[in-house]
């Protein structure tokens, strides 16, 4: 669909490439109309750079067409704005824009001929204006020109893609299960990729966050690279360029930071579309934990680079939850949200619950035995029965304080910030221990009941369920199967009919290393604008 | 991969950079070595297989073994790698702290890591110490809560706090209230508070006076699991206090 241009009737901008769309028009008409263009930064023709960087690229695909109709000689287009970031070509020329003048006299057609003209942009936010002058009527049509903005995919958003490496570092660590279960359950959707080719690092969702770039006539994504390399993960940095170039490309913010744990896409989510004390986030918000808010460090948490180009997008103003009291530190170790057709705004929000945790566990007698937990050493956590759970009060005490002391905070960020009802809310049961590590003292919390809530959702196409796949728990004896197990009893209760939960052993690569199956995996969804009223938003965007 | 202990030493005198990494030269270590050995000899494939687990690095930057076949047999093979200098810092660690992980009550074999002159090596195996539920192990905490390394004085806190018998190293935690680094002090306090230790809640209460805020925030918690009463009287005076989440947890008490 291209966008036309309404003025004051004589001339005309009109949409084409078999658009049902055409643009009306009306003299003194109050809704201006608008362009939403791609960001240029893709590679279409594979010559290593940023297609805006070479003007003219061979097979771009990510310029917006418009049909000038012009009716009348002594035609003329200006652009109004910034001219840097705006170019419009005219048969393969720039005639307007970045490396052109200012305003491009309209060569002369026949009545009813029309103008092709494309617009290419190179970068988001509302961009410039098309002017259309009739010189001799002084009547003028205006275009306004919207850099279409990188949005993160919420879990309403069908998932097109998903990865993970094969891991195998000998004997028991290796993620063959987990790769089966997760190949098994989504088929080609799922990209399986050699994890020696990346230097056998786990942690695939920390590295790179897909966002989709969409405009009715393009489509890109940017991966937003994370610095975690920095921190001594090397192993995937290489990962994100390998997905680069036609219709997608890199970037990396906070490269001259220190980065943290906080920097980790693992820590970057976005909630679904919400609206909150009456502002419309039709895009949804997004959220990041980090520990500004306890008052021990002032101003930890995903490098200020980061946060900045994030606000900047503007479309999906973030908000922050303290998350210090993780080892780890990531907001989806506790967190998520799962599509539900029959929920008030199509989804619920999950979130940790240890008294639930500590409930669940308490439905099987103090004797039973726990395989996997009972497991010594770098196996497991030496917890042989149920009763070395449930009968441990300091462990319940810990776990009393993270949910009341950070939990229960944490969920009143998030209804202040996302407007959450109880209704929306899924307690799902949790239960943690706290991380000792000779490299760094006591660490803070992480999952000792697998992390069920660390989970990758796929979302079908219309957004209304699909799989959740998460960590089996393992809260069952040798011989047992997964339906006797009582944490995956009271999730299989808890979750909408229209999610369907598959329960994948990550416990080896992944559990005893601190993590569960979101920080394995990535996913990359529909772009967030493909789905909303594109011509509301930019009404509302462009202030109109 | 095994070596004998004059070797050791005289690597160690010939860099003197180097010779308080990893063992104390006056620490004996003839004993671990000789009990490696004497799995080398018995099992041969079981401590190949514990030589050769792959060092792994968590989500949070810490380094582990993989998963493998956790035999008890195998802990001095485990320790000894780890006062080897044949292996990188984070292996001899991850080897550290799995041996520990595997030591049953006697822990004579870990002597050399926890009077270590390096903190890390001290470090994991006192981390290794964790779920380890023998008297030993207690005392060996215990004693660690005067590390002279904050870390591990707040691991060896941490994990006594977290033990069923913390009660009876109630002196231990006692004194790390007091300790010079905070995070000692609110690991202790909380711990106190956890068991509810009544005989220490003159030390908890000393603690609501804290320079530091969380200290003082833990120190609250502790006292209302241990004498609600007190806290609540406590908490009153806290209202005011300029930290936030001291002054809410106050509040919180004083209104239930």
């Amino acid at each position: 669909m291209n966008r036309g241009m309404q003025g004051l009737g004589l001339l005309a901008l009109v949409g084409c490439g078999g658009a049902d769309v055409q643009a009306q028009w009306a003299s003194g008409a109050d809704d201006a109309p608008y362009a939403l263009v791609v960001p240029n930064l893709d590679d279409d023709d594979g010559d290593g750079e940023a297609d805006w960087l070479s003007p003219g690229t061979e097979g771009d695909d990510d310029r917006t067409t418009v049909l000038l109709s012009n009716k009348a000689r002594g035609t003329t287009l200006s652009l109004v704005g910034e001219p840097n970031v705006i170019r419009v070509y005219h048969e393969g020329r720039v005639v307007l824009g970045a490396g052109a003048p200012a305003t491009w006299a309209l060569p002369e057609r026949g009545k009813d001929d029309t103008i092709e003209v494309q617009i290419e942009a190179v970068t988001w936010g509302p961009l410039g204006t098309l002017v259309l002058t009739d010189d001799k009527k002084e009547e003028t049509a205006t275009l306004q020109i919207m850099g279409s903005p990188p949005t993160l995919g919420h879990h309403l958003l069908e998932t097109e893609q998903a990865w993970v490496l094969t891991l195998n570092f000998g004997g028991r660590s290796n993620n063959d299960a987990m790769v089966a279960s997760l190949t098994d359950s989504l088929g080609d959707m799922m990209t399986v990729l050699p994890g020696p080719q990346y230097g056998d690092d786990p942690w695939m969702q920390d590295e790179v966050e897909h966002l989709g770039v969409w405009g009715p006539d393009a489509r890109s994504n940017l991966l937003l690279d994370s610095i975690r390399d920095g921190n001594g993960w090397g192993g995937l940095d290489p990962f994100p360029e390998t997905l680069a170039g036609a219709n997608a490309w890199v970037e990396t913010h906070g490269s001259g930071s220190v980065p943290s744990t906080y920097d980790a896409f693992g820590n970057l989510e976005v909630s679904p579309p919400v609206t909150v004390d009456g502002v419309d986030y039709p895009l949804g918000r997004i959220y990041y934990g980090w520990n500004g808010e306890t008052g021990g460090f002032s101003d930890l948490g995903p490098s200020p680079d980061v946060r900045d180009y994030l606000e900047g997008l503007g479309a999906q103003p973030p908000f922050h939850v303290d998350t210090s009291w993780l080892c780890v530190g990531h907001i989806d170790e506790f967190t998520s949200f799962v599509p539900d057709p029959t929920a008030p705004r199509g989804f619920r929000f999950l979130i940790a619950d240890t008294a639930l945790g500590l409930a669940t566990l308490r439905k099987r007698g103090d004797d039973t035995p726990l395989m996997r937990h009972t497991l010594q050493g770098y196996n497991g956590h030496n917890r042989p029965t149920v009763g070395s759970y449930v009968n441990d009060a300091a462990l319940i005490a810990y776990n009393e304080d993270m949910q009341r002391d950070h939990i229960d905070p944490a969920l009143e960020v998030f209804k202040a910030e996302i407007g959450l009802t109880e209704e929306e809310i899924i307690r799902v049961p949790s239960f943690f221990e706290e991380v000792v590590d000779p490299d760094f003292g006591v660490c803070g919390a992480a999952a000792v009941v697998p992390g069920m809530v660390n989970l990758l959702m796929i979302t079908n196409e219309d957004g209304t369920g699909g799989k959740a796949l998460m960590a089996d728990p393992f809260v069952r004896s040798q011989g047992e199967s997964q339906d006797d197990d009582v944490f995956v009893q009271a999730w299989r209760e808890l979750l909408p009919d229209s999610v369907e939960l598959v329960f994948v052993d990550d416990w080896f690569v992944y559990h005893m290393g601190l993590g569960e199956v979101h920080c394995a995996t990535n996913q990359r969804r529909k772009p967030a604008l493909s789905t909303i009223d594109v011509d509301a938003w930019l009404a509302e965007e462009l202030g109109q | 991969m095994m070596r004998t202990i004059p070797l050791v030493l005289a690597f160690f005198l010939a860099c003197p950079a180097l010779a308080a990494d990893p063992v104390r030269p006056d620490v004996d270590a003839r004993a671990l070595h000789a009990a490696a050995e004497q799995v080398w000899a018995d099992a041969p494939e079981l401590a190949r297989q514990a030589a050769d687990l792959p060092v792994m690095t968590t989500r949070a930057g810490g380094s582990r073994l993989g998963a493998g076949t956790p035999d008890p047999r195998v802990a001095p093979v485990h320790l000894d790698l780890a006062v080897s200098g044949d292996l990188e810092h984070d292996a001899r660690l991850a080897h550290a702290r799995a041996g520990a992980s595997l030591l049953q009550d006697d822990l004579s074999l870990a002597q050399p890591l926890l009077t270590s002159d390096d903190p890390g090596l001290r470090g994991a195996v006192l981390a290794g110490l964790s779920r380890n539920t023998g008297r030993d192990a207690g005392f060996a905490l215990a004693e660690a809560t005067a590390d002279p390394d904050a870390n591990n004085r707040a691991i060896a806190v941490a994990l006594l706090g977290a033990r069923t018998d913390a009660a009876d190293h109630a002196g231990a935690l006692a004194r790390a209230a007091s300790d010079s680094s905070p995070e000692v002090r609110r690991l202790a306090v909380r711990a106190l508070g956890y068991h509810k230790v009544v005989a220490q809640q003159a030390v908890v209460q000393a603690r609501l006076s804290d320079r530091d805020a969380k200290v003082r925030f833990t120190a609250l918690r502790a006292l209302e699991r241990i004498d609600r009463n007190a806290a609540v009287n406590a908490a009153k005076g806290l209202q005011s206090d300029p930290d936030r989440n001291v002054r809410r947890a106050a509040s919180e008490l004083v209104g239930q």
